[in-house]
Order: C-alpha cells, then structure tokens, then sequence
C-alpha cells in the first residue's frame, strides 16, 4: 500500500504568540519498495516531515495514510505501537540512543519489543550485527566500547533487526568515513531491492543521483517539487535559485563548455561514458 | 621540514588500556606556524587520538625519544595547562560543548576558567561572538540555534582565548552544504587575521583540499604525508585505505584506465577541464 499525505500541514505551538508552521499542505504519494530522497535546506521542513511517518508527529490539519493506517489529528497514541513496528525511524546520531549492557542485547532490544521471542531476537542481532559490517567478536562487548562509527552501525541494525517494511533515515551516513558511508548507502539500497520501502533524508546529492528512484525537494515547509533525479538535476538554474548542490558528475560536465551530453550525467560512469562518447566522434 | 614548526611530534605512540595494538604507532611529523594540516583516515585510525596527545588529554606510552612540543614548549605534567591554552579544539557534534544558558555565556565560559577580569571579558566575548557573525544571537538560547550556528559559537568560544592552533575534529560533518562552507570561511579568515595554524581532521575532500599539507593516517601509522597534490594523486593508495579522492582524480584515473593518455602535468581540475576541452575541438 502506497504511502499517501494528503494536505498535511503542521503547526508548532499553535494558538500561541510562538506558533510556526512546520508543514504547508503537503501532498504527495510514495510507491511501496521504493527509495525516496528528501532534500533541502537545514529548517525546510524535512526532519518535521519525517516525523510524521510514524506518527511522532501528527499532522494539524490534513492526512497520511501509511503502513494500513490513516493518521490525523486526532488518532489516538494507543494504536501506534503497530504503526512502528511497521515503519521505524532512525535519527541523526543514533549511536546517543545505545543503552544495552552488550551490543547483542542492544541490536536486540527492538525485536524484543515488537514481539520476536528471545531465540529469535537474538538470531535477528546477529545477523545483522553481520550485515551491517562488524565482526562478530564485539557482539559481547558493551557498545560504549566502540568507535564512533561501529556504534552508529550499531544503532542502525537495531532498527533493521525487526526489518520494517519502511525505514526512514536522517542523514545516517553523516561523519562516517567514505568507505563505511558507501558500505551503509549499499546497505540500504539492498534492503530497498528486497522489497522494502526506503526514505532517507539527505544533503548528499551523490547518493541521491546513485540511489533514488523519487526525490521530494522541501523548502520552508512546502514540497516544492517531486520527481526523479533526472528530471530534478536537469534544471540548473531552478536548483541555483533554491540553493540546492548538484551532483559532482553533472557539475562537471558543465564545465566541459564544448562537449555534448545526450543525457546529463549524474553518476562518475554516466560522466566517463559521456566524455569517451564525445572524442570518439 | 618546517622552518618555524608550532608543532612537533617525534616517536610518539600509545596505546589504550586493555588492547594489544597501539592506537598511534611510532608518529613524528611537524606543522609550521601559520600553515593549515589536514589529517585523513578511516573511523578508528588514529586521528583523534593524535589530537588528544596533543593537547594532554592522553598521555603517550613511555619511550626514549619522544616529544611532544607545542610553540617551543615541551609537553609534560607541568606545562598541559599552558599547552591546553593554545589549542582550541572545535568537536564534531555542537550538542556536546555547549555549557552556558546563552550563547554569550557559553562563549564567556573559557574565560570565566581562566578568572579574567570582567570588564575584560565582555570586551573580548562581544569580539569573539562579532567574528563568527553570530552578534545578534547573543543572547538567544545555544538549543534552539541551527548546526552550523551552534558551531560557529564554538568557534567564538575558542577564538575568545586566544589560541594559537585550532583543531577542527570532524567539525563540519554534521552540516548542511552552505553550513560548512560559512564555517570553513569563517575558519581561514581567523586564521589570517590571527595568524593561527589550524589543524582538521576531515572525511570532506573538499575540506582536505584546503590544506597546505596533508596527513593521511591509517590503523596508528602515518602512511603518507606532503602537499594535496602529492597526497591526492595517489588515488590507489588512498582507495586501498578506503579514503575518498578528489572527483577530477576519480575521473583522471578512469580515463587513463580506458587507456586516454593523459599528461601528467595534468594536476588539477581546472587542467583536466582544459585538456578535455582542448581535446575535443580538435575532433
């Protein structure tokens, strides 16, 4: 079932002096297994909008319908235990929420919750205490033992371990170093190419170019405009006039003032084939 | 090497409690007044650690021969409050440094340690405060700033003491792309005006690329050092390390791969643009 907000707007504060709109009716629909970037500016609307997704928020006016629910203003909290289960939210930082005395239990803690008996959870935490790229050895070490960059990924396969059928994502690369960023950009395509549903918010406009089927682009709380990447990174001076990067590859090859692309390159192959293409002539 | 180092590091290593492999592996290098050192490495490999010697906040493993010397003086049990006094480090996550209830009071608290005067104080707090360009959040709340905000106060904090070194740890990687590019400006006009010599450590390639010299660090050793040119040309090296290379290296790498035959006085992005463009009118 597709993920639909129809109309949601949110306010902060209402009905006081400090009331600010968080979301301007916002409509769009996103299709199941899919990945969907959010892009731009810091304060444009897209963490209030992520919230929304599993109902830490709750839209003012208008309404989301998502994982077989319909959410407004005035769904009751009791019932959105189920709604988590289904669509999970990892923040930025989310290595600040690892409690567990080991990384085992701590990776295990959400299947825990939503219902898996011990064996199972546990089976669940160490296979993706795998998949998420750690050796199996630190599993029995207190998760404040580790790096930086192993508790992020630490964090991250808690989330994975009930395997939503929608994960949403805050900037979950950001500080990790190139290779463990590509490792976690790998391994939430894969999770998407398995059939899950993938929203991952994002100043990277590389991984929006190499992963994204569908890109929402916010600006003070309006979603000013969903498409591919193609069709996003194709207006040079719309993405100028928003303050939005561009893609490495497509900044290049503008600068290539004599060269032709039949199609703007978004990725470093697109970019290579374009160049080769063009002196083959 | 450098003909005034501000900093200097022989035969320094050390090792955490409990594990068999030390964190930094027999490391000498120097930095020159003035210069701006980027130092590069996967998550784990010793970055931090080396600015934690620095600054005293971890102690090297005895060794014969080993030095730690900040602006000429020796680093030791009786001179780490003088040492603390010229490095300024700016961390990764601004939730973390934050202590005072305003963004004045926070960038007072470093002075408020060292029991300045207060007459002094407010003068030096409003100057630090004016030169990250943060004059008119002086009295709002640190939370409910943005990121790149949040860090430039951290930034007025350290400038308010006057160091002579400023370490940027990962200090831009949590901001957008206009947050970082403001903080880094901000950064190297300081850097000129107070002649400072400042230090990061950085994922960002483009960030690295600021530098005057680079540091490339992996598993404690210090594999690599020099220029971005020589550092960043070796693009084999640095994906063997899981580090990432500037985009024009990327694509040159590929090209020559596809056997294009590309000179080697092609160094930079500019240059490639131009060989290609030339290449191609002659088509």
């Amino acid at each position: 079932m597709p993920i639909k907000f129809e109309n949601v707007s949110y306010t902060y504060s209402p009905d006081t002096p400090l009331a600010k709109k968080g979301l301007d009716k916002v409509n769009f629909e996103l299709k199941d297994g899919t990945f969907n970037a959010i892009i731009g500016h810091t304060g444009s609307g897209k963490s209030t909008l992520m919230q929304h997704f599993n109902a830490l928020l709750k839209p003012t006016n208008g309404q989301i319908e998502i994982a077989g629910m319909t959410i407004t203003a005035d769904t009751p909290n009791k019932n959105l235990k189920n709604l988590r289960r289904h669509v999970s939210l990892v923040f930025q930082f989310p290595e600040m929420q690892l409690f567990e005395n080991t990384v085992l239990e701590d990776i295990a803690f959400g299947p825990k919750n939503f219902g898996y008996d011990k064996e199972k959870a546990l089976t669940s935490a160490k296979y993706w205490l795998k998949k998420v790229g750690l050796p199996e050895e630190i599993g029995g070490r207190s998760p404040f033992e580790l790096s930086g960059g192993q508790m992020r990924r630490v964090a991250i396969a808690g989330v994975m371990a009930y395997e939503p059928d929608i994960l949403c994502l805050d900037e979950p690369a950001a500080g990790l170093d190139p290779l463990a960023r590509k490792q976690m950009m790998a391994l939430f395509s894969e999770y998407q190419k398995e059939g899950h549903t993938v929203i991952l918010v994002t100043h990277n406009m590389d991984d929006v170019a190499d992963y994204a089927d569908n890109v929402l682009v916010m600006e003070h709380g309006k979603l000013i405009k969903e498409d591919s990447p193609k069709e996003i990174f194709k207006d040079r001076k719309w993405l100028q006039e928003h303050h939005l990067e561009e893609p490495k590859s497509s900044l290049f090859a503008a600068k290539l003032t004599n060269f032709k692309f039949k199609k703007l390159p978004l990725t470093i192959d697109e970019l290579i084939t374009g160049i080769e293409k063009n002196l083959k002539r | 090497m450098a003909t005034d180092s501000i900093i200097k590091i022989k035969n320094v290593s050390f090792s955490y409690p409990e594990s068999d492999k030390p964190a930094i592996d027999n490391i000498s290098f120097e930095v020159e007044r003035g210069s701006w050192t980027s130092i590069i490495g996967h998550n784990g490999s010793g970055k931090s650690t080396i600015i934690r010697l620095i600054n005293g906040l971890l102690v090297p493993d005895e060794k014969e021969n080993s030095l730690i010397e900040v602006d000429g003086i020796k680093l030791n049990d009786d001179t780490v409050w003088d040492i603390r006094d010229k490095v300024g480090v700016v961390f990764q996550n601004p939730d973390n440094q934050f202590v005072g209830a305003t963004v004045a009071d926070d960038v007072a608290f470093g002075l408020e340690n060292r029991g300045v005067p207060h007459e002094q104080m407010v003068k030096t707090v409003a100057e630090a405060i004016k030169a990250v360009g943060m004059s008119e959040y002086a009295n709002s709340e640190p939370a409910n700033l943005s990121g790149g905000q949040k860090q430039r106060v951290a930034i007025a904090g350290i400038l308010a003491i006057r160091p002579k070194i400023i370490v940027l740890d990962e200090a831009t990687s949590m901001l957008d792309p206009e947050g970082r590019d403001k903080i880094l400006k901000i950064v190297r006009q300081m850097k000129d005006e107070y002649n400072l010599t400042v230090i990061s450590i950085t994922h960002d390639i483009d960030e690295a690329n600021m530098a005057d010299q680079v540091l490339v660090m992996n598993d404690g050793k210090l594999i690599t050092e020099g220029s971005t040119k020589t550092v960043f040309s070796q693009v084999e090296l640095l994906k063997k390390l899981g580090l990432d290379v500037p985009f024009f290296e990327q694509i040159k790498a590929k090209l020559l791969n596809d056997s294009m035959k590309i000179p080697a006085s092609v160094d930079s992005e500019k240059e490639l643009i131009n060989f290609l463009c030339q290449l191609n009118s002659k088509m």
